[in-house]
């Protein structure tokens, strides 16, 4: 495992997902005496899935216009990613967003299935149906639907909705990808590469196309969960000249076991510094969150060095070293 | 053991090997042979029916590619990326067998479902549910799924291109939309920065599909000019209305300067500068004031430690929109200033069409073939000076000149604007 030459602290965390809205939100669920998972067993019967939890979107997402060009995966990733950057104290600071790079992680946007639908039922059981594809296809297709279905429109909406110019960019490769942007924060702040990182992802388990690839896949037992999970990265020394407060740094991640259809269940090792440790298993609660699903880990992580424990490591598709910061 | 470096002190990055397959050609040597003859890869639409749709002219790879348009793009997509690959690691001098001594970065279209998937999907379903996605789940759970799962999977080409080459780490997909294929780039700039020895970068994109077409038509941003097929795409042009969506693949080995030179491989160029800038205005448009467009350029620029003054060419992005051209017009003459005239432009999209994901890969290709070769390929089908636009476009034939340094740009929806500049590495030598 590398170490990092430059100490890599988390100073923002923005998270929704079924269980609620920001930190304390999750920590009270955390901390329950039976956490109790939010699931939705009748929408998308037989599949049970975890709903996100109630937004006004309005609240990180002003515009009606920007609303509307978007889907719920998109709504979920920016209005997340509008907390984090709350959260770390640079939401309207015109001179850090300008330095801030986005690295999201995304799969294919939202179909809409009820175009969908309709247009299958216009071609189903036809040979011919090549013919009158064109035909239903600009019926039922409209632009803002094109729009909710390119990968890279988390990261863009992220930029346009909360005026981050850094950068912008987006891996695709369901929980890897999800690793990946954390992984390559972490290698671009130890090699000077960019010193203010916005990672992170969304999911949306309310959607019939994402369970269609799921049970193509093998995968469609399990209950995925709703999610946005942003994470504002930043080198120590940026940090602590804004004066910037971590929740924790990460010391290192290590990508060496991860395989590139890994399904492991994710885990968060937490040791305090009695040396006791204790782990938890955030899926139980949230659900599969794939893409989000790392950032959640080393979210949750962050958040427990902040208020209990001194170490977390984060297991699962890859293994995140997360520790308690002492200033 | 890194000797070489740039005026930051970083390492070089030089390009050892190269792969391009596009509409016109199979092969960079082909693909260079038709950019100097100027013939269109341009054609009408047989791959499906085009009726009803106000385009139907595209650059497809089927005369290259046994049973193009019998595949799912995913795997058209593979396959392109798999041929440029082998050619860029033949001319590299890699031998193909060995693993490759780097990671890889690759540019790869969205792996979405497909028409005759869902048709074969929905006639597999119990007879008396409604057609949708119920009806396909209920198939798919009795086993019904025709292997068509993996097609659907964001990482895929990726991952078999990266098991094929046995490629260091984990393979990074990314997408930056029609910045894609730079952005792969900047990825292995960045790597080889952080001292691996190479890397491999690829953009691929074969995505002419029949929802491809009506979703571009929807948002208004394919050519109109059907007829003929050859004058679709007009870059820069006063009548230009839109690209022409084409396929396309290239691959380029990266590899440390001096790791390079060690093992003797030929020095075909060096990324002197890698640059990006998010844009904040629209999904589908740009900053009125060019500024993300020229922030990206001049980022990249600054990135390689070079002054406008140097740059020889402008290896455009050039989409053939009425947007994209005038914006990048515009942020041109930003950056170059009273020098613009002085730099000659052209963008092969109106040879080649748009190759969407691929588009900075083929690009990058195309300008390290224009710096080895010191002529510059044509932007066809400039015919109609746009008086909104002040560039010295290399029109329709092409122009010989020592280049030594190019910038290339690339710019995506939804403000992805990313920019490389590259040289001959002479330089260094």
């Amino acid at each position: 495992m590398s170490v990092s030459p430059t100490e890599v602290w988390i100073t923002g965390i923005g998270l929704i997902s079924s269980l609620g809205e920001g930190l304390e939100d999750h920590w009270q669920a955390l901390t329950a005496d039976k956490p109790k998972p939010i699931v939705d067993e009748t929408s998308f019967a037989p599949y049970t899935i975890h709903p996100i939890c109630k937004l006004d979107y309005s609240l990180q997402i002003p515009k009606r216009g920007d609303l509307r060009q978007m889907e719920d995966w998109q709504r979920i990733g920016t209005y997340a990613a509008g907390l984090a950057l709350d959260d770390a104290g640079i939401k309207d600071d015109e001179e850090l967003l300008a330095k801030i790079h986005i690295i999201a992680a995304a799969a294919n946007g939202e179909r809409d299935p009820i175009a969908d639908a309709a247009v299958l039922e216009m071609i189903a059981g036809n040979p011919d149906w090549r013919e009158y594809l064109n035909e239903q296809l600009l019926k039922h297709l409209r632009p803002t639907l094109y729009l909710a279905q390119q990968t890279q429109l988390l990261a863009g909406n992220i930029s346009i909705v909360h005026k981050v110019t850094g950068g912008s960019r987006t891996y695709k490769g369901e929980e890897i990808a999800g690793v990946q942007i954390v992984e390559n924060a972490v290698q671009r702040i130890e090699a000077g590469q960019g010193d203010l990182f916005l990672v992170g992802a969304s999911y949306n388990a309310a959607r019939w196309d994402q369970l269609l690839i799921s049970e193509l896949n093998g995968k469609g037992d399990r209950f995925s969960g709703s999610m946005g999970v942003f994470l504002v990265i930043e080198s120590k020394d940026h940090a602590k000249a804004r004066g910037a407060r971590p929740y924790a740094r990460i010391k290192g991640i290590d990508v060496s076991s991860a395989l590139i259809d890994d399904q492991a269940e994710q885990r968060i090792e937490l040791e305090n510094a009695e040396g006791s440790s204790k782990v938890e298993t955030p899926s139980a609660l949230f659900g599969q969150g794939v893409e989000a699903q790392f950032a959640l880990g080393c979210a949750l992580a962050s958040l427990y060095c902040s208020k209990v424990t001194t170490k977390a490591v984060v297991t699962g598709s890859a293994t995140a070293v997360i520790e308690k910061v002492v200033i | 053991m890194t000797i070489t470096t740039d005026m930051q002190g970083r390492p070089v990055v030089a390009i050892t090997g190269m792969g391009l397959v596009t509409s016109i050609g199979k092969g960079c040597d082909d693909n260079w042979k038709v950019l100097m003859d100027g013939t269109s890869g341009l054609s009408n639409i047989t791959r499906f029916p085009i009726d009803g749709l106000r385009s139907s002219v595209a650059g497809t790879v089927d005369a290259f590619l046994p049973d193009a348009g019998q595949m799912h793009s995913v795997e058209r997509s593979y396959k392109l990326a798999m041929n440029v690959t082998n050619e860029a690691l033949d001319q590299a001098s890699f031998d193909r067998e060995q693993h490759f001594p780097g990671p890889l970065f690759m540019a790869t279209p969205p792996p979405e479902f497909e028409w005759p998937q869902f048709a074969r999907l929905n006639d597999a379903g119990d007879g008396e549910a409604d057609a949708g996605y119920e009806r396909m789940l209920a198939a798919v759970k009795i086993g019904k799924n025709y292997d068509e799962g993996e097609l659907v999977r964001p990482g895929l080409i990726a991952n078999k291109v990266a098991a094929k080459f046995r490629t260091t780490g984990l393979p990074i997909s990314v997408c930056t939309a029609c910045a894609s294929g730079a952005t792969a780039i900047g990825l292995g700039v960045e790597a080889i920065r952080r001292g691996e020895q190479a890397a491999l970068c690829i953009g691929t994109d074969a995505t002419v599909h029949q929802e491809a077409m009506v979703r571009f038509t929807l948002l208004s941003a394919v050519s109109t000019h059907n007829d003929p097929p050859e004058k679709a795409s007009r870059p820069f042009d006063k009548t230009r209305a839109g690209f022409v969506i084409a396929e396309g693949a290239a691959a380029l080995v990266l590899e440390n300067y001096d790791h390079a030179i060690a093992r003797g491989a030929q020095i075909l160029g060096v990324v002197r500068g890698y640059g990006e800038r998010a844009d904040t205005f629209h999904r589908t448009r740009s900053m009125p004031d060019g500024s993300a467009m020229i922030g990206a350029m001049v980022n990249a620029l600054d990135d390689g430690g070079v002054s406008p003054a140097e740059v020889d060419h402008v290896n455009a992005h050039g989409t053939s929109t009425p947007e994209n051209d005038k914006m990048e017009a515009l942020s041109l003459n930003e950056v170059f200033g009273d020098r613009v005239l002085d730099v000659p432009v052209a963008s092969n999209k109106g040879q080649l069409g748009h190759t969407l994901l691929a588009a900075g890969a083929v690009e990058a290709v195309i300008s390290l073939m224009t710096i080895n070769n010191n002529i510059i390929p044509a932007n066809m089908n400039y015919e109609t000076p746009d008086p909104a636009i002040n560039l010295d476009i290399v029109a329709n034939k092409p122009r010989e000149k020592n280049v030594n340094i190019i910038l290339s740009n690339s710019f995506g929806f939804g403000g992805q604007n990313a920019c490389l500049v590259f040289s001959s590495g002479d330089e260094y030598a």
